[in-house]
């Protein structure tokens, strides 16, 4: 069983209405992995594109698969674990504050609960992806 | 012996639900299931 862990931008792709979208929603929200992301990531999905209702509609369906029996497990922020864990990811690598938050969620509090199975970090980022394999996190 | 296998294929079936069910409550338990996204 593997589980996943989705940053904001891998699930804004899921909600898209781009070419990949779908495979996106394949992986994320359709198929048998488990999948976990951080509350983080409402406050990312809720800042308005460029088609607002866009964002609305996006918002209504992670809220949907965050509820009872949807398809997301979604992780409190846990300030007091999360953010040292990303302020020590901040001092070794070039990482914008959100990008911090979510290795850092996936490391200090999805890796534990999903242990001993590993936990794959899942972004559209290459960047971030680089970085998860350095902390050694399996990327997708 | 039926009922027995039929439990375990019940499991196998349902395997990828009671998963992501039970990384839920384990979150839950551990305090770290989202109270302000469910």
């Amino acid at each position: 069983m593997t589980v996943l862990y989705a940053d904001a931008g891998a699930l804004r792709a899921a909600y898209g209405t781009t070419e990949d979208a779908a495979a996106w929603r394949a992986e994320l929200l359709e198929g048998p992995a488990a999948v976990m992301t951080s509350e983080l990531t409402r406050v990312e999905l809720a800042r308005p594109g460029p088609e607002p209702s866009e964002s609305a509609a996006v918002l209504a369906r992670f809220d949907l698969d965050a509820g009872p029996g949807g398809a997301l497990v979604v992780l409190r922020l846990a300030p007091e674990i999360v953010l040292p864990a990303a302020a020590a990811l901040a001092t070794v690598h070039d990482l914008e504050v959100d990008a911090s938050i979510h290795l850092a969620t996936a490391l200090a509090v999805a890796r534990p609960l999903a242990d001993p199975e590993p936990v794959v970090f899942v972004t559209p980022d290459p960047l971030r992806r680089a970085v998860a394999e350095a902390v050694g996190l399996a990327v997708a | 012996m039926n009922a027995l296998v039929n439990e375990v294929l019940a499991v196998a079936v349902a395997e990828p639900v009671s998963r992501r069910d039970a990384l839920r409550r384990a979150a839950e338990r551990a305090g770290m299931l989202s109270t302000t996204v469910r």
